[in-house]
Formats: C-alpha cells, structure tokens, sequence
C-alpha cells in the first residue's frame, strides 16, 4: 500500500487549492496535508453551503485523479457503497456451464471478481497507480448508524472483506474526505480513525475574495458589496436556514446575469430566493430586509 | 536491531505525551490512537510554526468544533507559559451549566510539581450563574429505584412510538411501498387466484428523533433526579438524541448521558454538572441552541424541554424562541414537574408564553403511568 503524499508542504496544498478557485480555510490545508501525509480520512464538518463537498472535487482536480462519490443517505447498505454481485450474468453464466463443468468450477467462476460490481468504496481501492483516488463520502450523518459500521474497516485498513473473495487491499491509499452537517452525532469509532477539520461562514474579506475567484467579471467593488449583504442577512437572528458560501455564489452568478453592477432595494427583493430558501425567512426579509451598504 | 527513538525525538514524545495527559486531566475524552496521530503529525511538519502544530493539534486530537475550542485554549494555556495563562472558557464561552469535571487535580498554590505536568491553577469561575458571583453547587442527583426508572422507560418508549417520524427496521402492510409476494398471493385467493390486487408493505414509523433540553437551574433542584431519569429513558430509547443542559447558558451533555447505563450516567452527570443557583434565562439558552445547534432542528425531530417555567429573563423570549424552534421541527413538548398536581395552571411566566406554541404539556408522572401519554391543556391554549 502506497500513502505517497501529493504534496510536501501545507502550503503546497494551499497553492494546489487556489488553483482550482477553491480558497481553503486557515488550518484547511494543513489538514489536507495531514490526512494525505498520514494517509488517514479527514472529516470535514460544518454549516451547509460552506463548501465542504467542494474539497473533494478540488482536490481531486488538483491531482488529476478520479472523484469518487459516495451520497449517503437513509437506508444506504453495503450493496449500494460497497458491492454487489451481478446476479443476471451470474444466472447466464451457470446456465452456459451447467452442463460442462463441475459445481465446484462454476461456483469459483461466478464468485469471481468478474461478476463483482464495485460500487464507490470498493472502486476508491483499484487506483490506477499513478494517482491517488480521491474518495467523497458526502453528509455521512444522513445515513443510518450501521452504515458507519461497514466503514470501519475501510478505514482503519484502507481494505474491504468480500466473504466469497477475501480480504481485498488498497493498492494506493485514497485521499478520503467525509463530509457532515452535525444533523446527528457519529460514532467515536468513526471519529476516532478520522482527522477533523470544522468550517466555518468565511469572513467578509474571504467571502468576497472567493466571489471574485468564482464569479469571474463581478469586479472587486460588487464582489465586496455582494458579500457585505449576505455577511448582514447570516446576523439576522430569526433566520431558520443561513446562507451558506454556495448560495451566495449563485446569487452573485444570478445578479451577474441580470447585468447588475450594485445593489439596489428592487433587485434584492427579486432576487433573494436565490440566497434564502425558507419561506419563513424570505417573508422575514422581504418585510425588513437588512440595509444595503 | 535498532536502539529506539534518538534523545530529541524521545524528548519530544514525553512532552506531547504530557501534553496529552493534560487534556485529559482537563476532561477531554483523547484515546491513545488520537495521541499517536498527534506525533505523526508533528513528525510532518515544521516543529518551529508554533500555529502550524497547534493547528495540528486541533485536527488530530479535537472530533468536534466544541473540542477544537477546547484543545486550542489548553494548547495555549499548556504551551505558552505561566504569565500568558488565563482561564479559558471550556468549550465555548462561559458562563456554563457544566463545571470543571470533579475528577480534575485542583492545585495549591506553592505545591512543587513537574513543571511540565503542572497545568496553570485552577481558577474559580462562576459556572452556570446568572449573575457573576454567584456561586454554583454540586448536583445532588442520586438514582431513582428500578422500579420507577422501568416505568419511565415504558412511557419513554409509548412517546417515542407516538412521535416517531422515521422508518424503521420492520415493515407493515400500506397502501404504498414494494410488493408483498406473499401478501399478494393471499389477496389472489379470493379473486380464484388472480392477482387482481397486490399487497404491498412499507416500513413502519418506528424511529424518532428528539432534542432534548434539560433546564437545571436552582429552583428544579427537587425534580432534578426524576426528570433525568426521564432524560436517561428518552435518550435511551433513540439513537438520536441529543441531550442539552441549560440555565442562564447551555451545555450538550449527550456524551455523559449515551452508551451508559442510568446508575454510571447519574454519576457522570453528577460529577460534570453544576447548578446554577443564580437563575434560569429560558429563553437566551434557547436562542443558544438555536444559534449553535440549529441543524439539529428538522421535519422529523421532536423537542422536549424539560423546566418548571421559572425564569429570570425575558418570559416574551421563551414562546418567541420556542415558536422560532416549532417552525422548523415536528413536535415541541414541555415537561414541567406539576402538571399533574391539583389545581394546577400554567401561570408560570416562561410556560404561559410558551403554551401558545408547544404541542403537548406533560409531567413525569404521565410517563410514569400505565395509561397512555394525557397531555395537560390550558384553556387558554385549548381547542
């Protein structure tokens, strides 16, 4: 097993970061650094929108290696993240050698790694050899509890027990983020094999700077004005749901397209459903709407 | 064969090792597999970027923002030196509900220690006050019979059924779902076998989802024992709960309370929790909750606030922020300690504002009780 660093230095993953327009938290890419130094997952937790999800796929760019993404939710199980068996050609293929081969022989022959479909985790421990998988384990705490059982191994050991096929190992060990919104509490197993890292709302110089990074022709000014607002609509105290970085980029994106330069009182009422998604929260600011720098 | 670490690194390991053990004299749960990433971690990177390891601290030994809080201020109280040591708020801001764990060394002035062991002194804060100087006491919860707890869990698991939201394991006929074989081929008996209707089955709303917000200030001081068994019961009855203590601040105390039988949760409980003798502010701990813990308010969650109403803050705040709360989650439940006492009203400031909003009124005793959950009604919020 292969945990080679990508990088040597935290501020390499910095600069690695940057370049795929994604502007990393203070302490975020000595935490990317560690994970892949150590080969251990990382467990990124956070508000929603605070570009969480956003890690896996710019580190993944950065190192030009396969995303991996595995969306938990309720009821996930080991046959959508891990695998299964390929039941129909299974079927087919006792069929074409019931007659010509032993039990024995075609019990091997269905049970091999050719009738396996590797679901997300299984596929995070192929690597092609040159890059190290990037594997996405997104909003973990939607999922049940026994779930984070079954992950365990994997990521402990970087490996994964098929009962008909033994133990498979990783050939490279993958860069694994685990993402989650704190909607439950996971297990001290789980946080135990993980290094941790919490975002938080970036401040108004990041948030800003991360709009001009993302939203290419907004100009500083607009950029600054932009974030100003939603830094103002987060202190609301009655808000259900805060906007995360990722609302407040489409609604940038969305003024952009409507030519807009500043902000206005008018454009706001338009369009703030692009930034706040409760209807409790768009009347609350649609009647007293936060001032306009 | 090798000879081991040379001297530097081995200095080094003692001195994490002792930092480590700091921690944990500080009451913060770090296992020897965190402790080992620890000095992996300060293995890969620059020793001299005093932030670069401090950070490094927070990322391998802290699992949760309000344990990052925690490790970088003892990180800063360990490393820095005598005169840079101040008290620091453990983990957000104090004052707080919890004080320091009993099992904490308390150190007197002029005792000789190994300077490097030797934690900066414990400095008195006025833990879960309302007003500064108030002093806090130890809480004096002791464990209810078994018989009584039995009887609390029967009633916590009639509440979580009745408030369950979420599919569980088991699966019961319905109208919508996957198709039931064996279901259909039964129905088909009647039709002379033809599947003329098919059975289908979904799984049954077993799962429930709770929050629950322990009020522990001076005046529960009666009720404390048997509205924590209750605590206990609920939260042993879901695999998510999440358990708050509150009064003039908040403080989550899941981890004292889950995967522990109720004789050790008592008196994890009891070691870690103060009471506050200064008051209660209802509602300033709920904006906290919501402030803090928002996320953990959602369709299928239900909240239980467990208080006798007394407060000294703003009574307005309470049914504000309860009905800021009920928007966004299933059920809100009050448990206060006289619902079931003769002539009782909810006349209590914090509960008459809270009434409007909450979904159910209850007393122990209704979980207690044999029968099914009686919710108390106020006529003013009736109908």
């Amino acid at each position: 097993m292969n945990a080679g660093a990508p990088w040597s230095s935290p501020a390499e993953v910095e600069r690695a970061l940057l370049e795929q327009n994604y502007l990393p938290e203070a302490g975020l890419s000595l935490a990317i650094y560690l994970a892949s130094r150590l080969g251990k997952p990382l467990l990124v937790e956070g508000e929603p929108g605070c570009g969480k999800t956003e890690i896996a796929k710019a580190l993944a760019a950065a190192t030009g290696a396969e995303l991996l993404r595995l969306q938990c939710f309720e009821g996930l199980d080991a046959r959508s993240a891990l695998y299964d068996w390929d039941y129909p050609r299974q079927l087919l293929a006792i069929r074409l050698h019931e007659r010509s081969e032993s039990v024995e022989k075609v019990e091997r022959e269905i049970f091999s790694e050719r009738y396996l479909l590797k679901r997300p985790l299984l596929r995070a421990l192929d690597g092609d050899g040159r890059h190290r998988p990037v594997l996405l384990i997104d909003e973990i705490d939607r999922a049940d509890e026994e779930f984070e059982g079954l992950l365990l191994e994997l990521l402990s050991d970087f490996q994964v027990t098929v009962p008909e096929l033994g133990t498979i190992r990783a050939r490279q060990i993958p860069l694994v983020v685990i993402t989650s919104n704190r909607t439950r509490d996971l297990s001290d197993a789980l946080k135990r094999r993980c290094l941790y890292a919490y975002l938080e709302y970036p401040d108004l110089e990041k948030e800003a700077a991360i709009l001009e990074h993302r939203v290419p022709g907004l100009g500083a000014g607009f950029a600054r004005e932009i974030a100003a607002f939603v830094q103002r609509v987060r202190r609301e105290p009655e808000l259900a749901k805060r906007p995360g970085v990722a609302e407040t980029l489409d609604w940038a994106a969305a003024l952009l397209a409507l030519d807009r330069s500043s902000l206005d009182p008018e454009t706001i009422a338009a369009t703030l459903g692009f930034l706040v998604k409760d209807a409790d929260d768009l009347r609350a600011l649609r009647e007293r709407p936060p001032t306009v720098a | 064969m090798p000879d081991g670490p040379d001297p530097s690194t081995r200095f080094l390991r003692d001195r994490l090792a002792r930092f480590v053990d700091y921690l944990r004299s500080e009451g913060l749960p770090v296992g020897t597999g965190e402790a080992v990433d620890f000095a992996e971690a300060v293995d890969a990177i620059d020793l001299l970027d005093r932030d670069g390891v401090r950070a490094a601290a927070g990322i391998t030994l802290a699992k949760s923002p309000e344990a990052l809080a925690a490790v970088l201020a003892a990180f800063d109280r360990y490393w820095v030196g005598p005169a840079a040591r101040a008290p620091v708020p453990w983990p957000r801001d104090p004052p707080s509900v919890l004080g320091p764990s009993k099992r904490r060394p308390t150190h007197r002035a002029g005792a000789t220690s190994d300077a490097t062991r030797d934690p900066p002194p414990t400095v008195v804060m006025p833990i879960g006050t309302y007003s500064a100087s108030a002093p806090s006491s130890p809480h004096p919860l002791v464990p209810l019979e078994d018989r009584e707890v039995r009887a609390l869990r029967r009633g916590a698991r009639r509440f979580r059924r009745q408030v369950a939201a979420r599919p569980g394991r088991r699966q019961s006929r319905a109208h919508r779902g996957v198709i039931d074989l064996r279901d259909t081929v039964r129905r088909s008996l009647r039709n002379a076998g033809e599947w003329v209707e098919l059975g289908r089955r979904a799984p049954r709303l077993t799962r429930a989802e709770f929050v629950l917000l322990w009020d522990v200030s001076g005046s529960m001081r009666e009720h404390e024992s048997r509205l924590f068994a209750l605590v206990h019961a609920i939260e042993s009855t879901s695999r998510r709960c999440r358990v708050f203590a509150f009064s003039t601040r908040l403080r989550e105390i899941s981890s004292e309370v889950r995967r522990h039988g109720y004789r050790r949760a008592v008196s994890r409980v009891a070691d870690r929790i103060d009471r506050a003798d200064g008051g209660t502010r209802i509602g300033e701990s709920l904006a906290e909750f919501r402030e803090r813990f928002g996320s953990l308010l959602g369709p299928e969650t239900t909240v239980v606030v467990l208080s006798d109403g007394w407060d000294l803050g703003d009574v307005s705040e309470v049914g504000e922020e309860l009905g800021r709360i009920r928007r966004r989650v299933r059920r809100v439940v009050w448990v206060t300690p006289y619902t079931r006492r003769p002539g009782f009203e909810a006349r209590v400031g914090a509960l008459r504002s809270a009434l409007d909003v909450i979904d159910e009124l209850l007393g122990p005793e209704d979980f207690a009780s044999r029968w099914p959950l009686r919710p108390f009604r106020a006529p003013a919020a009736a109908g």
